[in-house]
């Protein structure tokens, strides 16, 4: 904790706006009967002793301003499962939100309100330029199509279908992963583009809760995708990109006359069209699935489409050897690296967050587990050095292309 | 989702899953949805099937089926009383076998009550445990010598008042305190979930048998607070028990409580692999129907709503701990079915003078009045809808907390509802 | 035990304790016995409102003067226990429109200063008022912690040797002449008898004061008047909120520290026990308060709690709420009794005053001349000066976060917290129970209402050996049962799903309605 607000009446507008929310979020009905707590793993875990439940409690006591200067909210990876848990219906997830939105811009910890001003002024996250963008996904597909001579990148393609966004992680650090992602779209015979610029598939600006930086980048986004005419906007493996842009459709009232998708229903969409030639020997390893909170808990409890059922279709054809973790769907845990929290600064608690989540999949004895979703991919890679695990996160693409069988 | 379901059926208590586990054995293709996790994370894990009969009396009943007779005969509305002693024993069986069969290990003591030890001290009477509360009763049965050990820093417990409100009629009954948090870590504070994670682990079960075999003595059975793992619940006990030598057990503790949360976990669990998905998140808001045939039922979600179209419904929504009967200053209703409850016409009479007292508050009777086929009837006295049914505490003529007959009431009316949809047509 | 003494003060309320405070600060030696715990009577169970004088200054000027002078000797000497909140009477569509000047003028005659202001200026200092309120008056309202208060008064006089017995009923008085002898009294703990024999006796036992008064062969007339107060799940106003329009039922609205109280009525009763609200009653406090605060018509509450306000008779026999609110004190030589004195009536907020005239006619009788320093010198823990601003209080105990278990989540209590409360009754010879706890430290007095603070402190006092055999668990169904009076009645929304969770914790988990 550290003080963040700095004057009295900065503190009593923080304490009447966050009292009001949780009014509002249904703190009034907490029946303390603790199944927020029990279900979360960053729950009470250092000295500022927070919890959901003692959260609705201070800021209904009065002490929201107290809550806005914990570090515990950002430690907290906004995955849900509280909300999902409580009996009584109390958006906990949105008061911790409004929580970290009451927090100066200049006061937020690490680098997550930085990375959302990249993303907003720049187009990426990372400032690569269009030029080094471009270059770089020619280059992957280039190497690829030593292996498969027909593929084609589709940069810029005025009225295709697909419109994919990729996640700036990839370019910058795992540049092989965009040849699973080319191969499988290649696959699928599908009509698709990347595009030069506002191709980052990611909206951090939800995590800290800035809402204009989150409108603003989402309709520039969405400006770019209208100028292509394409029909779909599919986000490749992340799960908070999916998800703040659903939500944020529905928030800022934005009516994009295009199809959102997560990548995930696109394979299984495809796949149920019989598009793909598949060969489950290919991943004979035992694989376990790790369900993204903003693509399966955070839809499926907003009303949108989630991905639980279709990455379970897709992996059944692609592997011999899926088990379930538990608890699975909507009841999984947090990888330990939403919301920010990879780079929020709390290395100590990400790693006590991912107890939980080593748990579940020693528990499976996979030696892969599924992951799509990029941030959920670089948590559960954390985990595994930390823990020194013989496990290792695997992206569904990744599965899928080595399962194509391609004449 | 797009898809057409057999049935759908809301409510992911006891009641609904074991309608859908009965509904997955007529191999019917079915959803169930519910807002929450439902009460199971709330109970002991200990299945009730009637406790005490009459409330008036509070008189325990040692002879469940026998108490049951007498129920259904001096009330034909009871929820029992709908489903009929033959069914009622039919599901129980049914259900009691299937998680006798699982990895929690169930067991019944034929055809009587067991008693269990509760947290504060109480016996509580019940029909069907999981293994990790069998010796539980088995040690208060026998009055076997049993040490009672609390953990410090974990105040949802205390040994010392187990054992004293035991004591005079158990006098081989001990309590002993034992310091599990340098086991797991300055960081982690004991809470339930850190707890039962911990116990999941063989080297921290070791360090803790190192803590506690001096204390044993001569006890033949350990009991602990019910933190003693998640799913490995059962390998944990079996292994504590082996390095002490006597028989560990779980004592049930209150909201959450592990032992419920296990039972609803599996129940999902099983559902899920037989292709029956549990889906959480959101509360069903409305009914949308066409005269009296329901065509689907509307999920809402925080942004956006959807319809989920069927064939036939069951609801099982509860009481007012899920929201499915509100209350208000003037009256009880349905939420989903919207529809009056008839409460006693004054709030004053909702609720008796005392709160423990007998024979049990007037409102927990209120609730959803059914025909035989357990379908909601409306004003006129006809059901209100030819393919919906409702299962569980909802239904009305029961106190199921007074009766200790709750987990019963959800299993069988949870079984005659999917049944009564079967014969009125379901594929 | 036998136990002489200068003056004994029958009641262990807020007057009581003012009287035991004001008497050893003029170096009188006194004992204090309250047949319960404290704050038993009227005083645990009002608005908590420190009166500006407003509400009464048109219809009973005496009174209000009282309030105007005390409210601010009492904020500057027991500030701790006061949230100077300030108060607004707000008017509505249909409200007296010449009563906002009738009180402006009767304000400036008993010098209570009240200022008229723009209701635009108040609807954005209070977000949930409402929006159509027509004439607003500000005034100096505040809320008061009556329990801390009783605890600061107690212990200002303790610490200058006074005695207090708690749990100790006065059961008879022996009388020679004109002059008590003996007072009884027994012991509710363990049945000891003691006996006191005082130079001067001073009944301030609030509604019981008729029946100590036939224990000495004394008539006092009076009435007993109930008035019943809702309270919210979570504060809802920042000040005080009165009706702009001659004293009604339900048209006052209190912040209390995290919740909000609202009431109340004023009803005829017979006896004293049993006292409880039916639904009636309560739909009508909430409807009252919905018209000044929406809000309330759709706010969680979870508990209803009367008090019976002694009113002394005057003979013209018009309304409860014509009768003075002003206090009488009986000097009952007049019934030819000359060593006992018996204060009545009155409010919360001119506790001191009547304490002082009290004591200044005991000091009288006992021939000294020492004078009333009560309002100039401050409480115990009021020293600094700091008011009781409740978020800051609460977060004097939440930062740092208390080590240890939290017992009641509620009211954010931890287990540290608990045993030194525990360790500290255990001193004064107290007994120990979870009411006790309750009355010192707002556990239970939550949204759960005890039924999760409540298990664990059991569980904790097991522990430490306070309670043994099933004692404990007594004790506990014993507090739910105390807490269901007032539990019952706002059974509906979500307090019943709170109840109902805690009757399927109680009766379906632990069978502790059972008897097996």
């Amino acid at each position: 904790m550290s003080e963040k607000i700095k004057t009295l009446e900065e503190r009593q507008r923080v304490r009447l706006s966050l009292r009001d929310l949780v009014f509002k979020a249904g703190g009034d009905r907490c029946l303390s009967c603790g199944a927020c707590v029990a279900g979360c793993p960053i729950a009470d875990w250092n000295e500022e002793r927070l919890d959901p439940r003692r959260m609705v409690r201070l800021v209904q006591n009065g002490l929201g301003d107290l809550v806005v200067e914990q570090d515990w909210i950002w430690q907290c990876t906004n995955c849900g499962k509280c909300s999902c848990t409580c009996p009584a219906g109390v958006d906990l997830s949105a008061i911790i939100s409004a929580a970290r939105g009451l927090v100066a811009r200049d006061e937020t910890p690490g680098q997550i309100q930085q990375t959302a001003d990249l993303h907003r002024s720049t187009g990426n996250n990372m400032q690569i330029t269009q030029e080094g963008w471009v270059e770089t996904v020619e280059w992957m597909a280039e190497e690829l199509q030593d292996e498969i001579p027909t593929l084609e990148l589709p940069v810029e393609v005025q009225g295709a279908e697909y419109y994919a966004t990729i996640n700036s992680k990839l370019p910058m650090y795992y540049p092989l992963e965009l040849q699973d992602i080319f191969k499988v779209f290649h696959a699928a015979g599908a009509s698709w583009t990347l595009a030069r610029e506002w191709w980052e598939g990611t909206n951090y600006a939800m995590f800290t809760g800035d809402l204009e930086g989150w409108e603003e980048t989402l309709r520039r986004q969405v400006a770019k995708v209208q100028s292509l005419g394409c029909k779909t906007m599919a986000y490749t493996e992340c799960g908070h990109g999916y998800y703040a842009t659903l939500s944020g459709f529905k928030r800022f009232g934005i009516e994009a006359g295009f199809e959102i998708l997560h990548v995930v229903q696109l394979y299984a969409r495809w796949m149920r069209e019989g598009r793909f030639k598949l060969d489950p020997s290919r991943n004979p390893q035992r694989i376990t699935l790790h369900d993204p909170c903003n693509a399966v808990r955070q839809p499926s409890m907003a009303g949108f489409p989630d991905i639980a059922d279709d990455a379970r279709y897709v992996l059944s054809r692609i592997c011999e050897d899926f088990v379930e973790m538990s608890p699975n769907r909507e009841a999984n845990y947090c990888c330990s690296g939403g919301g920010g929290a990879l780079i929020a600064g709390f290395k100590r608690a990400r790693s006590h967050y991912g107890k939980v989540k080593v748990d579940q999949v020693d528990r499976t004895g996979a030696a892969q587990v599924c992951t799509p979703c990029v941030n959920c991919f670089d948590g559960l890679s954390g985990l595994a050095t930390e823990y020194d695990r013989p496990w290792q996160p695997i992206h569904l693409w990744k599965l899928l292309a080595r399962a194509i069988v391609l004449d | 989702m797009g898809e057409r379901y057999d049935m759908v059926i809301v409510g992911g208590g006891l009641a609904g899953l074991a309608a859908a586990r009965r509904a997955g054995l007529a191999g019917l293709r079915c959803l169930v949805l519910s807002a929450s996790p439902g009460s199971l994370p709330y109970t002991s894990g200990a299945l009730d099937l009637l406790g005490v009969y009459p409330t008036e009396t509070k008189r325990y009943r040692d002879q469940p089926w026998e108490a049951l007779s007498e129920l259904i005969e001096r009330e034909p509305h009871h929820p029992y009383g709908r489903v009929g002693l033959g069914r009622v024993r039919q599901s129980l069986d049914s259900f009691c076998d299937y998680l006798e069969a699982g990895p929690l290990a169930y067991s019944r003591l034929g055809e009587r009550n067991l008693r269990l030890i509760s947290a504060v001290g109480t016996i509580k009477p019940t029909f069907a445990v999981p293994a990790s509360l069998r010796s539980n009763c088995e040690a208060l049965s026998r009055r076997r010598p049993t040490l009672i050990v609390g953990l410090e820093g974990f105040p949802s417990f205390s040994a010392v008042q187990v054992v004293n409100n035991l004591r005079d009629r158990w006098p081989g009954l001990r309590a002993a305190r034992i310091d599990v948090r340098p086991l797991i870590g300055a960081d982690q504070r004991l809470n339930l979930f850190s707890l039962a994670a911990a116990f999941e682990r063989p080297e921290f079960r070791a360090a803790v048998a190192e803590l506690l075999a001096p204390l044993v003595g001569k006890a033949r059975h350990l009991g602990l607070p019910a933190v003693l793992g998640v799913e490995g619940v059962v390998e944990a006990c079996a292994d504590l028990s082996q390095r002490l030598g006597a028989e560990v057990f779980e004592i049930p503790l209150i909201s959450p409580s592990l032992p419920g949360q296990r039972l609803g976990d599996l129940l999902r669990r099983d559902l899920i692999s037989k292709g029956i998905r549990v889906w959480q998140g959101a509360a069903v808001d409305r009914i949308v129907a066409e005269g009296r045939r329901v065509k689907a039922l509307r999920r809402a979600g925080k942004h956006r709503a959807e319809l989920i179209e069927a064939e036939h419904f069951v609801l099982a929504t509860g009481r007012f701990f899920g929201g499915g009967m509100e209350a208000s200053q003037d009256g009880v209703r349905d939420r989903l079915l919207d529809i009056d409850l008839g409460a006693p016409t004054s709030r004053d009479d909702w609720h008796m003078g005392t709160f423990l007292g007998a024979p049990g508050h007037p409102i927990n009777r209120v609730g959803v009045e059914v025909d035989t086929s357990l379908r909601p009837l409306g004003a006129d006295g006809a059901p209100l809808y030819d393919n919906l049914f409702v299962a569980g505490a909802m239904l009305a003529a029961h106190d199921w907390v007074r009766e200790k007959s709750g987990a019963g009431i959800s299993i069988a009316t949870g079984h005659a509802a999917v049944e009564a949809a079967l014969e009125l047509g379901a594929r | 035990m036998k136990i002489e003494t200068q003056v004994l003060v029958i009641g262990g309320g807020l007057t009581g304790a003012g009287v035991l405070r004001d008497l050893a600060m003029r170096g009188v030696e006194a004992l204090l016995v309250e047949r319960r715990d404290i704050n038993a009577g009227a005083s645990g169970a009002n608005h908590g409102l420190l009166h500006s004088g407003a509400r009464y200054a048109h219809t009973d000027p005496t009174s209000a003067r009282e309030c105007v002078l005390e409210n601010a000797k009492l904020k500057r000497v027991a500030s701790a226990c006061i949230d100077p909140c300030g108060g607004l009477f707000v008017s509505l569509d249909g409200d007296d429109e010449d009563y906002p000047r009738a009180l402006l003028d009767s304000a400036a005659r008993i010098g209570l200063e009240v200022e008229q202001v723009d209701p635009a200026e108040v609807l954005a200092e209070e977000p949930y008022l409402n929006r159509d309120i027509r004439a607003v008056l500000r005034v100096p309202d505040a809320a008061i912690n009556p329990f801390m208060a009783t605890i600061a008064n107690l212990r200002a006089a303790t610490d200058l040797g006074a005695r207090v017995l708690l749990h100790s009923q006065v059961i008879s008085m022996e009388r020679r002449g004109d002059r008590i002898v003996k007072v009884e009294a027994i012991r509710s703990t363990d049945g000891e008898r003691v006996e006191i024999f005082p130079e001067q006796v001073v009944s301030a036992a609030g509604p019981w004061v008729d029946q100590i008064g036939a224990l000495a062969g004394v008539e006092i007339p009076i009435a007993y008047s109930k008035g019943s107060l809702l309270i919210t799940n979570s504060r809802l106003v920042n000040r005080v909120i009165n009706r702009l329009r001659p004293p009604c039922d339900g048209d006052i609205i209190v912040p209390g520290e995290t919740v909000t109280i609202t009431g109340t009525t004023s009803i005829r009763v017979d006896n004293l026990d049993h006292l409880s609200t039916p639904a009636a009653e309560v739909d009508l406090l909430v409807a009252e308060a919905a018209k000044v605060l929406p809000a309330m018509a759709d706010s969680r509450y979870i508990r209803v709690y009367a008090g019976v306000r002694p009113l002394v008779l005057d003979r013209s026999g018009s309304g409860d709420r014509a009768i003075s609110r002003s206090f009488t004190v009986f000097d009952h030589e007049r019934d030819d009794l000359g060593n006992l004195v018996t204060v009545a009536g009155g409010k919360l907020t001119t506790f001191r005053l009547m304490a002082e005239k009290v004591v200044d006619l005991v000091c009288r009788r006992l021939n000294s001349d020492a004078t009333c320093r009560t309002a100039d010198v401050p409480l115990p823990g009021s020293e600094q000066g700091a008011s009781l601003d409740a978020a800051d209080r609460l977060r004097r105990l939440q930062v740092p976060a208390p080590e240890g278990e939290v017992i009641c989540e509620c009211e954010m209590i931890g287990k540290a917290q608990v045993e030194e409360l525990v360790d500290a009754l255990a001193v004064e010879g107290q007994p120990i129970s979870l009411n006790a706890l309750r009355l010192r430290s707002r556990q239970g007095m939550g949204s759960c209402q005890g039924g999760f603070c409540g298990f664990r402190s059991t569980g904790l006092l097991y522990d430490k050996g306070i309670v043994s055999g099933k004692q404990g668990n007594s004790m506990l169904c014993d507090f739910l049962e105390k807490r269901w009076g007032g539990i019952k009645p706002v059974l509906w929304g979500e307090q019943l799903r709170q109840e109902q969770l805690l009757e399927a914790i109680y009766c379906g988990s632990l069978n502790i309605d059972g008897d097996l």
